[in-house]
């Protein structure tokens, strides 16, 4: 099996608690994710499951302090000229992998926007105000190419034809305020991928966009990536989206990644209580309900799951100090191609817990 | 933007004429009126005939004795650069000059250079009255002087407020004073060329028949020094202690204020915060008096001079430090040193509670801007943490750094009251006071105008500077 793009492993940050000295919250604990070239991995969950956290942490933006990595590594395979040259000199080089919290700031700014480049979710207040959209796409090119202004002005208005902009010239001299979000969020993906980058993390891209054109960003991720076999790991937390675009699926909840399948798979035969819950409380067009369902009520565990493992049932009144799951809970793979997070009826008998990777791609419509 | 500029320029001018207006009628209606504080001595109102006198002549002088509003409305059009003639504005040529000079020049009262331009002056004014020619102007006067207790009919030419009572007794006084054994005929000269003056001055009509571009007269001050070269003497030196002190302020404010949002929380951060505060704490008038004790004092540090911004032998020195060995003395400070050691003192009251605000201000707005969703964009393209803090987070900070620094441009003028009255500096701030107290009408409105000018510009630039500053910010 090939190995994936990049490979996060037991990935654990936290953040001090506020107001308790101290303290610190798990804001992620013990992830495992990993993305394939050209593939979709969609991490899904509920605001504060750690899926941004996760994402920011690839591209080391989350501010240490307060922020503190406290575990984990993060191999990258994407790297090639310069960036290996840089990764050389890392100590976490391993099968011909970086690991990007090895980096140091110097090291990771030839990663960042260049290699990995990242979207967000507030196209309206992404882009910098005071400055022109074709300084802000030329700045990203002009740090990582050696280029002239020129022709960084050209990639940058092939950049913005590439997401579907007319008068690309003419846009690159307006500033951001003179654009619509959904424009905007155009802007804010042309500028990732004018350094044409192996891995996108997009986080909820289409959160604050109408579903018309959160369709069309949708649309024009995807083409775009099969062009570039780009991965793409997707932050979001609308199932519908994940059932259109993912490849892969990881569901996060708490802080870790409860479940990992292809999307497929985890759709029809969703394993772990909480993303059977996740899935239950989506409402049915045409059903009617007097209250839909809350995530944890009613979940439980499949007649067919394992009986090797067991998943502890939800904490109500969950603390950081005590993981979801349990202390020993950790991803399984309790069928092949799928991981769900459990712990062995006898940890004597069962094999080693596994880094979830899947190198699986939908079959394209 | 240009139509915009116009526009603003225009409204400038009511603006302007609002605040002139407001000072003036406060000042006018207060009790005593302009002027009131000079007629009191020992800050009593003083009784009887002389004060009597001193406020009649007062209200020639400066025409008191007119409504208010048309004393405003006078005062206006001597300050507009575009307006009327006053009745007796003429100015005499070379050769017009010099036979007015020849007529006048035997006359008893000319025993000093001053007094023959005063004479002359009074025959320009003549002149421009009665619309006479400089010859007939210059004869005229002479007559009249010449036998000054009959003279005084000269007055009617100048369409004069005195009554025939008033008239009456000047006659009866300028005969006393002709009667007089020594310089009776000088006295009487003299005095009639003061009435006539004051007359004049007082009774000027605005000549509507008479529109004209004209150089703005500031007037004079009570003490009756013109009150335009007084600010050209004092404005030097509160520029020079503005110039030295706001950038000083503004500087370091700015660069420790960014650093403090970049290292939130960090030392530098915390003390320079804690630091600020308590200098801002700090009055002036007691931290300037411990300087002065404790710096410019024999019994601990003589480090600095106490008073003033020049030495009293500043003028014979050199401009540069030397090593004179021409007078065998050493070392020789020079002008520019001088002055320089002068100005620590006074600098550093001026500076040291001023960093607060602006620092504040500026750490404020970076740490909005640093926290920004476009700053993580910045980071998440590669950009480094300098390029960050300096392209990106400064630059979206700048409109409330162009909010505090439009306020320099009338700063540098106003002058600090209270450093300068310690450190003995005859800056704008104590003439402002002094003017105020005294209720110099002149003087303050001078200053008034001067800062409603410097305000109301600074403001204009201040929103054009937003608009270069900020793209979304536009007037079109």
């Amino acid at each position: 099996m090939a190995e994936p793009l990049i490979s996060i492993e037991n990935l654990a940050v936290s953040f001090p608690a506020r107001g308790k000295a101290g303290e610190r919250n798990q804001a992620v604990r013990d992830v495992n994710l990993a993305v394939y070239p050209g593939q979709t991995l969609a991490v899904v969950g509920e605001s504060g499951s750690g899926k941004s956290v996760s994402a920011m942490s690839i591209l080391q933006l989350i501010p240490t302090p307060p922020g503190r990595y406290d575990q984990g590594r993060i191999l990258w395979r994407g790297g090639s000229g310069t960036a290996d040259a840089a990764g050389q000199h890392a100590q976490g080089v391993q099968n011909d992998a970086v690991d990007l919290l090895t980096l140091n700031d110097k090291a990771m700014r030839t990663i960042r926007g260049n290699q990995i480049a990242m979207i967000f979710q507030e196209p309206m207040t992404s882009l910098n105000p005071v400055y022109t959209l074709g300084e802000q796409i030329m700045e990203a090119v002009l740090l990582h190419r050696k280029v002239s202004r020129s022709a960084a002005r050209d990639i940058a208005a092939s950049a913005l034809r590439d997401v579907g902009i007319a008068a690309p010239e003419q846009r690159l001299k307006e500033y951001p305020h003179q654009l619509s979000g959904g424009m905007r969020q155009r802007i804010m993906i042309a500028m990732a991928l004018a350094c044409q980058p192996r891995l996108l993390l997009a986080d909820e891209p289409t959160t604050a966009l109408d579903v018309t054109i959160q369709a069309q960003i949708l649309e024009l991720l995807r083409t775009l990536q099969r062009e570039k076999d780009m991965g793409i790991l997707l932050i979001t937390h609308d199932l519908g989206v994940v059932a259109e675009n993912a490849d892969v699926v990881a569901v996060m909840f708490a802080g870790r990644v409860v479940e990992f399948a292809n999307v497929r798979e985890l759709f029809n035969r969703p394993r772990h209580p909480y993303t059977r819950g996740l899935l239950r409380s989506m409402p049915v067009l045409g059903r009617r309900a007097q209250r839909l369902d809350t995530v944890m009520d009613g979940a439980t565990i499949p007649d067919d799951f394992p009986e090797k493992f067991v998943v502890k049932p939800h904490d109500p009144d969950p603390s950081p100090a005590t993981p979801y799951g349990g202390e020993d809970a950790r991803l399984h793979e309790i069928e092949p191609g799928h991981w769900v997070l459990c712990t062995p009826k006898n940890p004597q008998d069962h094999s080693a817990p596994a880094f979830p990777r899947l190198d699986y791609r939908r079959a394209q419509a | 933007m240009l139509s915009y500029i116009v526009r603003r320029l225009l409204l400038l001018i009511p603006t302007l004429l609002g605040v002139l207006a407001v000072v003036f009628f406060v000042m006018a209606f207060s009790p005593g009126g302009f002027g009131g504080t000079a007629l009191t001595q020992d800050g009593a109102q003083s009784q009887g005939e002389d004060a009597k006198r001193a406020r009649k002549a007062l209200e020639r002088r400066y025409g008191l004795d007119l409504p208010k509003a048309a004393q405003f409305g006078r005062w206006i059009n001597q300050v507009s650069p575009v307006g009327f003639r006053m009745s007796g504005d003429l100015t005499f040529t070379d050769d017009q000059h010099a036979v007015v000079e020849a007529a006048l020049s035997d006359l008893e009262f000319n025993t000093r250079p001053a007094r023959l331009q005063q004479a002359v002056a009074a025959a320009r004014t003549l002149a421009g009255y009665a619309g006479m020619n400089a010859a007939d102007a210059g004869a005229r006067l002479r007559k009249a002087l010449s036998a000054p207790a009959q003279g005084v009919s000269v007055l009617d030419a100048l369409d004069s407020a005195l009554t025939g009572d008033e008239l009456a007794q000047l006659k009866t006084e300028l005969t006393a004073l002709e009667a007089l054994p020594t310089r009776g005929a000088e006295r009487a000269q003299l005095e009639l060329l003061r009435v006539v003056s004051f007359e004049a001055s007082g009774r000027s009509r605005i000549r509507f028949d008479r529109p004209a571009f004209k150089a703005p007269d500031l007037g004079q001050t009570l003490r009756g020094r013109s009150v335009g070269a007084l600010l050209a003497e004092r404005i030097p030196v509160t520029l020079l202690l503005n110039l030295l002190s706001l950038p000083l302020i503004y500087a370091v404010a700015i660069v420790s204020g960014i650093y403090a949002a970049r290292y939130k929380g960090g030392v530098f951060d915390i003390s320079s915060g804690a630091t600020f505060l308590g200098l801002w704490s700090v009055p002036v008038i007691w931290a300037g008096v411990v300087l002065i004790t404790y710096f410019a004092n024999e019994q601990y540090f003589r480090w600095f001079p106490a008073a003033g911004l020049h030495d009293v032998q500043a003028s014979s020195m050199a401009f540069f430090p030397s090593w004179g060995e021409a007078n065998g003395s050493g070392f020789e400070r020079g002008w520019l040193l001088d002055a320089l050691w002068h100005l620590v003192l006074p600098v550093l009251c001026m500076t040291y509670g001023g960093f607060a605000v602006m620092s504040k201000v500026m750490r404020g707005a970076m740490l909005e801007n640093l926290s920004a969703d476009f700053v993580r964009t910045a980071r998440a393209k590669g950009v480094s943490e300098r390029r960050v803090l300096w392209q990106h987070a400064f630059r979206n900070s700048v409109l409330p750094l162009i909010t505090m620094v439009s306020s320099i441009l009338p700063a540098l003028f106003v002058g600090a009251f209270v450093v300068e009255t310690i450190f003995s500096i005859n800056g704008m701030g104590k003439l402002g006071v002094d003017a105020a107290f005294q209720k110099d009408r002149e003087l303050v409105m001078a200053t008034t105008l001067m800062g409603g000018v410097l305000g109301l510009a600074s403001e204009l630039i201040r929103d054009v500077c937003y608009a270069i500053a900020d793209p979304r910010v536009s007037y079109d």
